[in-house]
This record gives C-alpha cells, sequence and structure tokens, in this order.
C-alpha cells in the first residue's frame, strides 16, 4: 500500500489533515474528534506493519479497509461502521 | 525380554493405540512448530518499556506511559496502547521520539478541542490530561 493511497483514502473520509513530524489525520464528525491516525511525510510504500496500524486506528476490519482504498466506501458507508462499533456520541443523530 | 503368548496379545491389541499415539504427538508437533513458534518469536520481537519524558520544552509526564517497541522486520514500532498512537524509525531510538513528537501533537489537539471530543478521543483525553503536565 502507497502512502498516496492512503491520502487518498483520508481525502474521500474528509479526515481533517495536520501536517506535524507526520501527516496526521483526524475523524471528525458533528464537529467532535472521532478518532485518529497518521502516515509519514515521505512519498513511497507504507512499509511492514504501517497498514495494519492505520487500519487499526481507523477501526476496520480487512475487508473494509481494501473497500476504502479500492474506492466502494465512502464517508457515509465509514459512518456507518463507526456508528455500529458505537464510535460515535449515541446523544446526536449524523 | 522374551514375551508370552499373553504379552504378545497385549501388545497386539495396543498397536492400534501406538499408532494413534503417535499420530497425536506428531500432530502436537506440527502445532508447535507451524502454528506457535512463529508467534512466540512474534513476542520475543516485541518488549514492553515505560516512557518516562516526551522530552518537549513544555510538557512533562507525571507518569510514566506504557508503550510496546516491536520489530516488524522493516522497522521498529513503538505503539502507545492507551493513547491509540505510534511511532516508528529504523531504530529504537527513532521510533521513540516519533511517538514522542506524535504523543505531544496529540497533546495539543485533544486540549484544543477538549470540548468537542467523542466517546473514544474523551476517554484517552482523560488519560493524557492526567500524565502531562505543562510547564511554562
Amino acid at each position: 500500500m502507497k502512502v498516496r493511497q492512503a491520502l487518498q483514502a483520508f481525502d474521500k473520509l474528509g479526515l481533517e489533515i495536520r501536517e506535524g513530524r507526520d501527516t496526521l489525520a483526524f475523524f471528525r464528525w458533528e464537529g467532535q474528534v472521532i478518532l485518529w491516525t497518521k502516515v509519514p511525510h515521505k512519498r513511497g510504500e507504507l512499509k511492514g506493519k504501517l497498514p495494519y496500524l492505520v487500519r487499526q486506528q481507523l477501526h476496520l476490519n480487512e475487508s473494509q479497509f481494501r473497500e476504502l482504498i479500492a474506492c466502494p466506501m465512502g464517508r457515509e458507508e465509514y459512518i456507518e461502521v463507526l456508528r455500529s462499533k458505537g464510535l460515535l456520541p449515541s446523544s446526536e443523530e449524523g | 525380554m522374551i514375551l508370552g503368548q499373553e504379552g504378545m496379545e497385549i501388545m497386539k491389541l495396543a498397536e492400534p493405540s501406538l499408532e494413534k499415539l503417535e499420530e497425536e504427538i506428531k500432530g502436537v508437533k506440527d502445532f508447535l512448530v507451524g502454528e506457535l513458534s512463529p508467534q512466540v518469536e512474534k513476542l520475543a520481537r516485541r518488549h514492553p518499556l515505560l516512557l518516562y519524558s516526551l522530552r518537549h520544552p513544555h510538557l512533562r509526564l507525571s507518569s510514566p506511559i506504557a508503550v510496546s517497541l516491536e520489530d516488524d522486520g522493516i522497522q521498529i514500532i513503538a505503539a502507545a496502547y492507551d493513547l491509540d498512537v505510534f511511532g516508528y524509525g529504523e531504530t529504537e531510538w527513532e521510533a521513540l521520539d516519533d511517538l514522542r513528537h506524535t504523543i505531544a501533537d496529540l497533546y495539543f489537539t485533544l486540549k484544543d478541542d477538549a470540548k468537542a471530543l467523542g466517546p473514544m478521543p474523551h476517554r484517552v483525553w482523560e488519560y493524557l490530561s492526567d500524565v502531562v503536565e505543562e510547564s511554562s
């Protein structure tokens, strides 16, 4: 998996990017921070365990992560995944 | 030892059980070599430590943060699972340094958004704001 593909996926999900030592990406919903992940500034491959760690931070299983990278999953589908895992505040509806 | 007729019959009866036992032992051996060894090897490449400092000019830790260091074969990963963050690098020092920066970045981000945090970030912030102290 390439860093570029991860950044495209972040863009598709509407993650807020903050450039620091690495590229930090925050997912917000209804103005609230829900989760975060990061990728290196360096372009090229996300090596070793990094794709796994990014997937873990996005709270996606392997097939959902593949769908995200391959395109079928968008922000709305992602919100449903997070909602099913209880990661979105229950008091409000998205 | 010379077996009598009775002994021979007992041996004959025991033969299938011995074959079964042999098969079971082979199964256990295959499991140990094929399944368990890689897991043990994986665990051996991971070790826990406590992070006592963020090496940041304005942030200090009042309590250490639990970190897991792991060699994934390509790089070293330093993960703080309580905070849901990780760092990486070619050496343990680089991975820990990257993790320290990420924790500091996360601290300031969550601080800015302290009133707008979802369930998981809220729990992380409660912990992080408890172990991190700001100095001027």
